[in-house]
């Protein structure tokens, strides 16, 4: 399975490299990683279909991640990629604004990874 | 030659007579069908002027009469006259009382300026045209005098003749002035004050000979012909009596020829002149008789028979010398019975109108006293008044002085709550914004620490089975790791603090500041702080500052901080290319940096310029808001703009931004001074 991580905190990398070492280890999960909205779109034009799971950051200088969710679910079709956005805006406004958008979850930062594993096995 | 004068006088005398005789028989006719008036009142006047000085009874009688007509006239004016040629008959008559009281009637009339107000009635011997009142007044000021003089008051009578000369030269009236001065020679020779008495005299006589007032020119002949006689000038005293005798002949002024036939007889009589003598006294006792008796007057009928009787013993008649002997013993006793009764009655008078003046003196000091209590009673009650006036005046002014100290400190609290809630505000807008950038840090430092405690369960795996190359790939990570929840941390820290700079309530004083120097001290600090940072920093710097500037108050760190925000962001923004965007910055241009200090009026401007890529015209009216942000994340807090804008306007002061993408952006702080 191979997930799209889009934020623009480069640490976030590092962190998903780590967390998910052993599922990237025995090849169970894949990871790419942009940090901004204009990367993710570069990268899911240049290799479609490729992703199954875009985990996508709010706050994002330029394209915000609410722009891209809107982008990816109306041009990515044909299964559109589930994405969830994480996002340290845990608010009503934000949360609501991502559903109408077609988000699949709403996760707040700091991350529960451990929640993040049952959803993403979930999907699987 | 003094023969042929009196021949002519006795020619003349009858037909004088007879002439005046007819004129006053055709005036009293005229009085009788004239109505109450002016006209009446002057023909009523003009009678009195014939029996003025020949008839004592006719003319008290005329000068009632005018007095009659001017008070049912309501003419006060013609009413003191009137009452003044009253108490002069009734003087000439010795009745001093009865003069005394009209003259004070006189007086009050013609004292009171209400007087003036009545309308013109022509009230003088010659028809006067100015002040009526005053006129009246100098009249009363004379009769006063006369009256005086007949009752031996010397002083008294100087001081009222001059009165009366004064007021008629005041008014320009000819009649009264030589009367008042030719009363004067008269007094002054009462008093043997000869100079002064023949200056006064001949005063008279020389206004006299410009005036068609001859009435008295004999009075004055005879008073210059008494004052020669007292210089030891026999000859000129008899010339002067002469030519006096002819006038009031003439005028019928039988007072004074009485007066100087009895001089003449004197003089005859000392002389021995037998015949001369007992013609004089007879013409004198003809002339008393003719005038009416008068008590008290240098002629009276007395005096007529004494001279009859001296004048008969010279001639060495003794039956008739006899005969008018015991006459003016008589005549002489009862006299001086009525002299001294009317002498007397008129120190009654005077004597109970002291009295009764005192009483009015007393009468009229207890009711000033009393209208001076009731005044001062007034006015402490006024005074009270104003008092309690300003006192409350003051008190309301104080009150309302209090409640203006007290809105005032109420507002300046007011306004420092607003700005603390205005700031309070704009961050609970942005709690959103806060947790995120929050939040971000603690991602990190949460997970990371978790990993790090997997990572070292791991390391503890590999370490028993003695794996040391996976041993120190893990070790890597985890001081990898470490760093960067270091670095996090910080981050985390670094926003709180910002954030409480951003709330906190502005507590620094102010005080004067060199703005230039704190301008030149941040440049460098700013400066050097970066070359520190980072070696590969470098940016040209200019300077301009306006050295008329001098100090000015404000909150210096405060200032301070604005200041190096400013120069801070413009150091980042220079070196940035031009065009591109924040990255791939090729270094193509010259950095550079503009500080500028300048006056303008009663403001400073400070202006920060770079040539950097300038502010999108899109994000140009949201840099001031608080966490708004163009930096990566991680390396601005998006405060500094907003405090700076939030320290300037508590300044009184504006910060305004200009921009134009590709060109570089120019921040201008304005502060009052």
């Amino acid at each position: 399975m191979k997930i799209l991580v889009v934020d623009d905190e480069k640490d976030v990398q590092v962190l998903f490299e780590q967390r998910f070492r052993k599922e990237i280890k025995n090849g169970e999960m894949e990871f790419a990683f942009a940090y901004s909205g204009e990367e993710a779109l570069d990268y899911l034009t240049k290799h479609l279909h490729e992703a199954v799971l875009i985990l996508s950051d709010i706050n994002m200088p330029g394209m915000t991640g609410l722009e891209l969710l809107k982008q990816i679910k109306q041009k990515h079709h044909e299964p559109p990629p589930v994405v969830m956005m994480i996002t340290a805006y845990g608010d009503a406004e934000n949360y609501n604004m991502a559903m109408r958008l077609g988000a699949d979850d709403f996760l707040t930062k700091p991350l529960e990874f451990a929640v993040l594993k049952e959803k993403l096995k979930a999907i699987h | 030659m003094k023969y042929i004068l009196k021949i002519i006088v006795f020619i003349w005398l009858p037909l004088l007579s007879h002439t005046q005789q007819a004129n006053t028989d055709s005036l009293r006719n005229a009085l009788k069908k004239t109505a109450d008036g002016p006209a009446r009142y002057r023909i009523s006047r003009d009678i009195y002027s014939v029996y003025e000085e020949s008839n004592r009874d006719s003319a008290l009688y005329y000068a009632d009469q005018g007095l009659l007509i001017a008070q049912r006239s309501h003419q006060k004016n013609a009413e003191a006259m009137s009452l003044s040629n009253k108490a002069y008959q009734l003087t000439q008559l010795g009745r001093f009382a009865d003069a005394l009281q009209c003259l004070q009637q006189a007086f009050i009339i013609a004292e009171d300026p209400r007087t003036e107000k009545d309308p013109y009635w022509d009230v003088s011997t010659l028809g006067f045209k100015g002040n009526n009142r005053l006129l009246a007044l100098s009249y009363a000021h004379h009769m006063f005098a006369i009256l005086m003089f007949r009752t031996e008051n010397t002083e008294q009578q100087i001081f009222h003749f001059k009165e009366a000369g004064r007021i008629g030269t005041e008014i320009g009236y000819l009649p009264r002035m030589i009367l008042a001065n030719m009363n004067l020679g008269q007094s002054y020779l009462l008093i043997n004050k000869l100079d002064s008495a023949l200056l006064y005299e001949n005063e008279a006589s020389r206004l006299q000979s410009k005036s068609p007032f001859e009435k008295y020119a004999g009075h004055i002949r005879m008073s210059l012909g008494d004052i020669y006689a007292a210089m030891g000038e026999q000859s000129l005293a008899l010339q002067h009596y002469y030519s006096g005798l002819a006038s009031v002949i003439k005028w019928n002024n039988q007072g004074v020829r009485s007066r100087i036939f009895l001089r003449l007889s004197k003089y005859h009589l000392a002389s021995g002149n037998k015949d001369s003598a007992l013609y004089y006294s007879t013409q004198n006792l003809a002339a008393i008789q003719s005038m009416g008796a008068v008590a008290g007057s240098e002629t009276n009928i007395g005096i007529g028979y004494e001279y009859m009787y001296l004048s008969y013993q010279l001639n060495q008649r003794f039956d008739s010398a006899y005969k008018y002997q015991s006459l003016a013993m008589t005549a002489k006793d009862s006299l001086n019975k009525v002299k001294i009764r009317n002498i007397t009655d008129f120190q009654n008078l005077t004597f109970r109108e002291q009295i009764r003046l005192r009483e009015v003196e007393k009468e009229r000091t207890a009711y000033q006293n009393k209208i001076r209590t009731y005044l001062l009673l007034g006015g402490i009650a006024l005074l009270l008044l104003f008092a309690l006036f300003f006192y409350r005046n003051t008190r309301q002014k104080h009150k309302a002085k209090i409640k203006i100290e007290k809105a005032y400190d109420d507002l300046k609290a007011t306004q420092q709550q607003l700005i603390q809630s205005e700031k309070m505000a704009s961050l609970g807008e942005l709690t959103a914004g806060i947790a995120h950038e929050i939040q971000n840090p603690l991602n990190f430092i949460n997970n990371f620490s978790e990993v790090n405690k997997e990572l070292l369960i791991e390391m503890n795996d590999e370490i028993e089975k003695g794996n040391y190359t996976e041993v120190k790939a893990i070790a890597k990570d985890v001081t990898d790791n470490q760093g960067k929840i270091n670095h996090h941390g910080k981050r985390a820290d670094a926003i709180v603090k910002g954030m409480l700079q951003h709330s906190r309530a502005g507590s620094g004083q102010k005080e004067p500041t060199d703005i230039n120097a704190l301008c030149d001290e941040y440049l460098r600090l700013a400066y050097h702080g970066l070359r520190a940072k980072d070696k590969t920093f470098n940016a040209k710097i200019e300077t301009d500052f306006d050295g008329s500037i001098g100090k000015i108050n404000v909150v210096t760190q405060d200032i301070g901080r604005v200041v190096l925000n400013l120069i801070t962001n413009a150091f980042y923004a220079a070196p940035l290319s031009p065009k591109g965007g924040f990255r791939g910055s090729d270094y193509s241009h010259e950095p550079t940096v503009w500080v500028s200090t300048k006056k303008e009026g009663n403001k400073i401007i400070i202006t920060v310029r770079d040539n950097g890529p300038g502010i999108p015209a899109n994000i140009l009216d949201k840099i001031f808001q608080p966490f708004f942000t163009t930096k990566p994340t991680g390396q601005g807090t998006g405060l500094g703009l907003s405090l700076s804008y939030d320290i300037i306007k508590a300044h009184g002061g504006k910060l305004k931004v200009e921009s134009k993408e590709g060109e570089g952006s120019e921040f201008i702080i304005q502060l009052p001074v």
